[in-house]
């Protein structure tokens, strides 16, 4: 496809973003400052324990949630700069199809968000490459979880964005089918040089499908590993368990079992 | 009192009805004829017959007028529209039009249909009703609005109201059938011919018999009307006259013009035609024969004043103004 | 519902000829009475007067259905506007509320004096009597979306509009379906009321000719047509809802209670009086912009002098109190039956679960079967005392508890009663610890839109048939002109209405604060 060896999306920056919610004594802190930078065209996980912040990170790169502090930017643009111009797409832990749209309305409504034109064949070539032709006029509660997604990837992709975020889109359905998905749908967006995102909770899928691996402590969110993935180790099993090993105990660092409470209230 | 012109009546009704009221539609004039409303108390029925006869024989139109007949029913204001001016004439009864005077309405009594009220007590053969006293012991049904006209008739017959038990009822005749009560507090011209018609004897003391005088079916009209629309009220008048008239002359002929105007009505011949018997002579009599159709006297009214006082509605002889049927009988 | 229906279709049947047998035996065992007519002699009269009743049966349904299309499009706008403006919709609820709870025996005569003869006062109830169950839906619906939903549209920078063309107004749709189906037989009651306004024609004049009459056939057979239409237009609007939408909303009307910030009390009591200052000046100024003739539009100052500054007004209060307090004691008690009996039917049918599939469709028809048709019947059966009339509040708060607590019973998560079953636990205690708290949001629902419905009930029941509380006092005092009294009443009911709906809010919240707070909305 035309679009496949296009230039690099945009490096995303982060300077001392933070984020806290609430007010008074029920405030909670859930991303510390963190300066990061995400380089364009790479693929990015974050991992980390549940409620660590990860999420809210991606949100606010995603321009759903505005920083306490800090500044995030793409490119010279805002997140919000970027919504506008349709060069943003994310995909949710469920499909987040809506429920009255069929596969293929789902999917034309993401290039009339965008201010696309409406370009039938893109939609239809697009459902085509998730593997669901035949499907175009199903409605989502007719697929599978696993089809559902597909669905949700095709609706990310069919807009060609400039950055692409994953918050755990493949959370929610099965082992097998997880690793279907992660075999056929990456290689869609990985030529087009997307700038993309990942939040997962698989480090063995984290290692597998991104260039880089960040790793971040319980709540509030800190770096505590940042793991670069070469690309030789991609088809070297002991290099990719190597990977998933150091990960792994970098999660474990950061791992605070008494949870941001306790720590808070012992400071 | 202002009349309610076409825009703001438009206007109010666009405001609370919306579409509802684009189904209205608009109401048609005739050309050349006044056209005027006359509001009825009750549903429509042989009740209302005269007024039939006027409109179907012409006897409104002769005189240039077009009236248009406005149903009432269990829940129809009969008042208010005389006051705003909707209607022209109202059909009330001198009780009613004495309250409605009370708070401030400016009606006159026009013409008196009924020369006595179709007040009754109903009650069932083997434990009869045929005085006033014989109530005294008994279970009397009737809505507790009307707590004033059984104290009126105990007053005036000289009955321990505390010895009937009143047992609330409302519109129809089951109770008393069903043995819930021994009597009903009613209009002759009703609930007794329910029962007639469904096979049920019953007894019926006419509270009129027993010096509860009150003028029904009263004709009213507005002060302001009588002193700028004489002359549609004078046709009016004299098209229900005439009607009534027709009416007594044959009263087969008036139920059945009845039953074959309101088709949708759900009359039924056997009750209409009872109905239209009984209520002869609740409108005509000596008085009505030497006078005409819808006459009074001073003396009658000097009684519904007596009844109306007992009943806690001073009024003034005024209220009543023959001036109207004085013209159309003159 | 639906899967439920067809499998049961025989047992249905069998339940319909048992209703027709017992029907018959019960008229057979009172002939003679004039209470209950049987089903032969109902039969009979419909052959007879097909005609009649078939034409009658077309007049009151087209005012229904001119009601039902601007009371529903009334509640849409009022929706849209508080869903774009939604600083207002506190305040656009309660008087919302307010206008619901103005008794239909009132606002007839006034209606009718508003626009003269024709089917003007018939469409104006009509549309009264279903916009507020489509409006309170309608309302949840438009908020009722996953926030990723919301998500999506803000990820490419789409404001407020787009967001709700394609989110809001979509997902609301089920919720619109769903107000419109309980709205369906509304505006057949709230047309039929309308008639008794001075009506030529419709079902209403007939019903009131018949009892009059004491033609017991003729009450039972337009009794019979008005319910098996206002059935009719609840299942053929369900069915359409099937059709068009996607699915139905978990918990009919199930609104959480909000979160009280602050004071409750004090934020309670604020809005209440924002409501009463609104109202009263919505009052004054339509009456002064149409110019309405004060002898039957009193003002709110007419009613301060009529109860507080007249000669008579201690008079005048008693006679309001008195009137009040005989209808109070009348509707509380068979409010509290007819939800008791409703929610613990609700709980028997769960627990003999083949049971529910004979009697949920019926109770659900029977939800629809206008009042005005019911309480006669209820009357001649039971008579004119205060179990005649308790019992007709108690059946008009019974249905729409029954079928509430029912849908809420099925909400219980599949895998807490999973897990108890593990244990062996008993039906009883599954009832206890899953599945009764899984009701409570649609028993609350049902109870607070009970509240109305149960006033309309028993000031139908009074103007109708036992002429004695408020609905008495209401309707003759607009036959003897006594509108000063008749608005005080339109007060007294408008505001006990709206006091009782608050009361069994904030009961619901105090509930749902002990025992799911998560129920309440921040």
């Amino acid at each position: 496809m035309a679009e496949a060896m296009s230039a690099p999306g945009p490096d995303i920056i982060c300077t001392d973003v933070a984020k806290t919610f609430g007010d008074g004594p029920a405030q909670i802190e859930a991303v510390a400052p963190l300066s990061l930078t995400f380089a364009g065209g790479q693929m990015t996980a974050l991992v980390g324990p549940s409620g660590c912040g990860k999420s809210t990170l991606l949100r606010m790169i995603a321009g759903l949630e505005t920083p306490s502090a800090g500044a995030i930017s793409m490119g010279d643009e805002s997140p919000e700069a970027m919504q506008r111009k349709g060069a943003l797409a994310m995909a949710f832990q469920d499909a987040s199809l809506l429920p009255w749209r069929s596969v293929q309305g789902n999917i034309a409504l993401a290039r009339k968000l965008a201010r696309q034109d409406a370009d039938p064949d893109a939609v239809t070539g697009m459902i085509a490459r998730v593997g669901l032709a035949g499907f175009e006029q199903a409605r989502p509660a007719e697929l599978s979880g696993g089809m559902r997604q597909r669905v949700a990837i095709a609706r990310c992709l069919v807009t060609q964005p400039r950055i692409l975020l994953l918050d755990e889109p493949f959370g929610a359905v099965d082992e097998l089918t997880r690793a279907r998905l992660n075999a056929e749908l990456p290689p869609l967006w990985q030529a087009s040089g997307t700038t993309c995102m990942m939040v997962t909770h698989s480090v063995r899928e984290a290692v597998a499908l991104a260039d880089r691996v960040i790793v971040f402590s319980s709540r509030p969110a800190r770096v505590v590993g940042d793991i670069a993935v070469p690309d030789a180790s991609r088809n070297d099993r002991a290099a990719q368990l190597a990977l998933v090993d150091q990960v792994s105990a970098a999660l474990s660092q950061g791992w605070d079992e008494t949870g941001p409470e306790a720590r808070q209230a012992a400071q | 009192m202002t009349r309610f012109d076409i825009s703001r009546r438009h206007l109010m009704q666009m405001g609370l009805g919306g579409v509802g009221a684009m189904a209205l539609g608009t109401r048609g004039v005739m050309a050349q004829d006044t056209s005027v409303a006359l509001q009825l108390s009750w549903l429509h029925s042989v009740q209302f017959a005269g007024s039939y006869i006027a409109d179907e024989r012409g006897f409104w139109a002769d005189r240039g007028l077009s009236v248009r007949l406005d149903a009432g029913g269990p829940n129809a204001p009969v008042e208010p529209p005389v006051v705003t001016g909707n209607a022209l004439v109202g059909i009330s009864a001198a009780d009613y039009t004495a309250s409605a005077v009370q708070e401030g309405a400016p009606f006159r009594i026009i013409g008196v249909a009924m020369q006595n009220n179709p007040f009754a007590i109903a009650s069932l053969p083997d434990n009869p009703v045929n005085e006033p006293k014989d109530m005294e012991g008994k279970r009397i049904g009737m809505p507790l609005a009307n707590m004033p006209v059984l104290q009126t008739l105990a007053t005036l017959n000289d009955v321990d109201i505390d010895r009937i038990e009143v047992i609330p009822t409302q519109y129809d005749a089951a109770p008393l059938v069903a043995g819930e009560v021994d009597c009903l507090l009613c209009w002759s011209t009703d609930l007794p011919i329910a029962m007639y018609v469904q096979g049920i004897d019953s007894v019926t003391m006419l509270m009129a018999d027993f010096g509860y005088t009150l003028h029904s079916q009263t004709y009213i009209a507005t002060e302001d009307s009588l002193a700028n629309r004489r002359a549609d009220l004078v046709a009016l008048m004299a098209g229900e006259v005439m009607g009534w008239e027709e009416y007594r002359r044959d009263l087969d002929a008036a139920t059945d013009l009845t039953l074959a105007r309101f088709p949708d009505a759900g009359l039924d011949r056997p009750t209409q035609i009872e109905q239209a018997r009984r209520q002869v002579p609740l409108m005509f009599s000596d008085l009505t024969d030497a006078n005409g159709f819808g006459w009074w006297t001073d003396d009658t009214v000097a009684r519904n004043i007596e009844t109306l006082a007992l009943l806690g509605m001073p009024v003034d002889a005024a209220l009543w103004d023959r001036s109207i049927l004085e013209e159309v009988h003159g | 519902m639906t899967a439920l229906a067809r499998h049961d279709l025989p047992r249905q049947a069998l339940g319909v000829l048992a209703v027709l047998l017992l029907w018959h035996l019960a008229a057979q065992a009172v002939l003679g009475s004039y209470m209950l007519s049987g089903p032969l002699a109902v039969s009979a009269y419909l052959a007879d007067h097909h005609a009649l009743i078939g034409r009658a049966l077309w007049v009151t349904v087209q005012n229904a259905g001119w009601g039902f299309l601007a009371g529903n499009l009334a509640a849409i706008l009022l929706a849209l506007v508080v869903a774009l403006l939604p600083q207002m919709r506190v305040i656009v609820a309660a008087i919302a509320l307010v206008v619901f709870c103005l008794p239909l025996v009132a606002t007839g005569p006034v209606l009718r004096v508003l626009y003269g003869p024709g089917p003007g006062p018939q469409i104006t109830l009509a549309a009264l009597s279903v916009y507020y169950t489509t409006f309170i839906p309608l309302l949840v619906g438009l908020r009722a979306a996953p926030a990723s939903w919301f998500d999506l549209m803000r990820l490419y920078g789409r404001g407020a509009w787009t967001t709700f063309v394609q989110v809001r107004l979509m997902a609301a749709l089920p919720y619109l379906m769903a107000g419109l189906q309980i709205a369906a037989p509304a505006a057949f009651l709230g047309a039929m009321v309308g008639e008794f306004t001075g009506a030529e024609r419709g079902m209403g004049v007939l019903s009131i000719r018949a009892m009059r009459a004491l033609d017991v056939d003729a009450t039972w057979a337009i009794a019979l047509v008005a319910a098996t239409v206002s059935m009719l237009a609840y299942g053929v609007v369900g069915a359409l809802a099937r059709r068009l939408t996607h699915g139905r909303p978990d918990i009919l009307l199930a609104t959480a209670p909000e979160r009280a910030r602050g004071n409750a009390m004090l934020r309670g009591a604020g809005l209440a009086g924002v409501t009463l200052l609104v109202v009263l000046a919505l009052w004054w100024v339509a009456m002064e912009a149409f110019d309405l003739s004060r002898f039957f539009a009193k003002r709110p100052d007419d009613l301060w002098r009529f109860l507080v500054t007249a000669p008579g007004a201690e008079a005048n209060r008693a006679a309001l109190w008195a009137a009040s307090s005989q209808t109070l004691v009348q509707v509380v008690p068979g409010y509290l039956a007819g939800l008791a009996l409703g929610a613990v039917l609700a709980m028997v049918l769960v627990l003999v679960p083949w049971l529910a599939g004979a009697v949920l469709p019926v109770a659900i028809a029977l939800r629809s079967v206008p009042i005005v048709t019911t309480a006669p019947l209820i009357v001649l059966a039971l008579g004119r005392g205060s179990a005649g009339t308790i019992t007709i509040v108690a059946v008009m708060t019974f249905f729409p508890a029954l079928v509430a607590c029912i849908q809420g019973l099925r909400q219980a998560p599949g895998q807490a009663l999973d897990m108890m079953r593990i244990y062996a636990t008993s039906p009883l205690m599954r009832l206890w610890h899953a599945q009764i708290p899984a009701m409570l949001p649609a028993f609350f629902a049902a109870a607070r839109l009970s509240v109305p419905a149960a006033v309309l009930a028993v000031t139908v029941a009074e103007w109708l048939a036992t002429g004695r509380g408020l609905g008495a006092l209401m309707a003759m005092t607009a036959s003897t002109s006594n509108y000063n009294m008749l608005w005080a009443a339109i007060v007294v009911v408008a505001a006990g209405s709206c006091l009782g709906y608050a009361l069994v809010a904030w009961l619901e919240r105090a509930v749902f604060a002990r025992v799911a707070p998560e129920q309440l909305r921040g």
